[in-house]
């Protein structure tokens, strides 16, 4: 148990805040999947239907560069202040 | 101070209270290793209190040039102490995970905080204390409480330092949001109440080093930040690579100008907010300008008084975990075994090394 609660106690800071981009980057995902869902819903085609894809994919990217980004930087912040 | 007991240790220590073991008189060998850390810790506590007394006496006397240096050096003796406070911290609990040493605890109060940081933490701890029975865990819960208020402080006095070193004294960003018990607005002087219109270096907190630790800090920027960066690149891009761009390149743009977007976002940012107070000032000024028309200082210097204000805020906080800190140690003291007390002592002199004149065989 106390194995567990060191464990638990030396990397709380980290994962709290890495959680929290998670979260961050988690909202973008969700609203791309809503957008998604309502693409699905209503037939769009040319331009719009070019734009929609283009910006799942590029979107997708985007949250996934964030959520690293936020990472290492909490990482190094969290290190710099020990 | 002699020892009313031969010896002590877990058993002898439990069904005492926190004040008991308090007033408890350590032995011989324990007692000058007790002794000289609390005088440690005590020494770099006057020290502050002394910086702080003369920053403040300094605002009294309007040498408002001179106090804004003191600023510094106050900043230095307080990250002094809490470094000792965090060693001492330390120690306890790499001793009591690897020997299981377990002091009584009480939690953390609130009431004995000013800042609001300072009061959420011990807030927390109060409540872990109530949920919680087991005491070791309780224990490792408070020392890990004590240590994140003594780097919030330490936060908080460094961010302070820096708005005033930068020529604003006081940052839109700052977690602390005054001390919110004993200073509240009715309190204070209503010439210092709020920072007005000292805005001129309103970008001069926006810093790289200042961006990458204010994101880091804070959700709410984080949440703006990559929100922002989403609308300003990703839309564009996506427009662009509608309109025939290749996706491949379109794709390269975003990951090169990801990190440049976001530094531009986080500067505007903080653009928006000092315009905001610029516009809102005026009107605040005048109101205070109608009922204190005499009382208000022309210029700047409420302002420099106002930070001081802050420090000591600060300063009261740290003094209540340096004081929280030295009811620990006395408990921990109090029960740990004699055949402990080596490992302890030489844990402790190799992380606060001025104790290292303590001799522990002294009669």
């Amino acid at each position: 148990m106390n194995f567990f609660f060191e464990i638990w106690s030396g990397y709380r800071p980290y994962l709290l805040r890495v959680t929290i981009d998670f979260l961050v980057s988690a909202t973008i995902w969700l609203a791309l999947f809503l957008f998604k869902i309502l693409t699905d819903i209503l037939p769009i085609t040319g331009f719009a239907a070019r734009f929609i894809v283009a910006l799942h994919s590029l979107g997708t990217v985007a949250a996934l560069a964030i959520f690293l980004f936020f990472s290492v930087n909490d990482i190094i912040q969290i290190r710099r202040g020990d | 101070m002699p020892s009313k007991r031969t010896g002590t240790g877990q058993d002898s220590t439990r069904g005492r209270t926190v004040q008991e073991d308090w007033f408890a008189w350590l032995p011989d060998e324990m007692d000058p290793l007790f002794g000289a850390t609390r005088i440690e810790l005590a020494s770099s506590n006057v020290i502050l209190n002394v910086a702080l007394d003369e920053g403040l006496a300094l605002c009294e006397r309007e040498q408002f040039t001179l106090a804004k240096e003191r600023v510094i050096a106050f900043a230095e003796l307080f990250d002094r102490l809490a470094i000792r406070l965090r060693l001492v911290i330390r120690t306890i609990e790499d001793h009591g995970s690897h020997f299981e040493t377990l002091p009584n605890v009480t939690a953390l109060d609130p009431k004995n905080f000013r800042g609001t940081t300072a009061q959420r933490i011990s807030f927390m701890d109060s409540l872990f204390g109530k949920v919680v029975f087991r005491g070791r865990t309780r224990f490792f819960h408070k020392l890990h409480a004590l240590k994140e208020i003594i780097e919030e402080l330490q936060k908080e006095t460094r961010i302070i330092v820096e708005d005033v070193s930068d020529g604003w004294p006081v940052s839109p960003y700052r977690a602390f949001d005054g001390p919110s018990r004993d200073m509240s607005d009715s309190h204070r002087d209503p010439s210092y109440s709020r920072p007005t219109r000292e805005v001129s270096g309103s970008t001069s907190g926006a810093s790289l080093s200042g961006f990458f630790r204010e994101i880091s800090e804070s959700p709410r920027m984080k949440f703006g930040i990559a929100w922002g960066s989403f609308g300003m690149l990703a839309v564009p891009l996506a427009a662009l690579v509608a309109g025939g761009m290749a996706e491949r390149v379109a794709l390269f743009i975003l990951l090169g100008a990801i990190l440049p977007v976001q530094y531009v976002i986080f500067v505007a940012s903080k653009n928006l907010v000092a315009t905001s107070r610029r516009t809102v000032a005026p009107d605040e000024e005048s109101s205070h300008e109608e009922a204190f028309p005499k009382e208000r200082p022309k210029f700047e210097p409420t302002i420099d008084t106002r930070v001081w204000k802050e420090l000591e805020v600060l300063g009261y906080d740290l003094n209540t975990c340096m004081g929280e800190t030295t009811v620990v140690l006395k408990s921990f003291f109090c029960a740990l075994p004699a055949d402990e007390l080596e490992a302890f002592r030489q844990k402790l002199v190799t992380l606060v090394p001025a104790l290292l004149t303590v001799n522990p065989r002294r009669p």
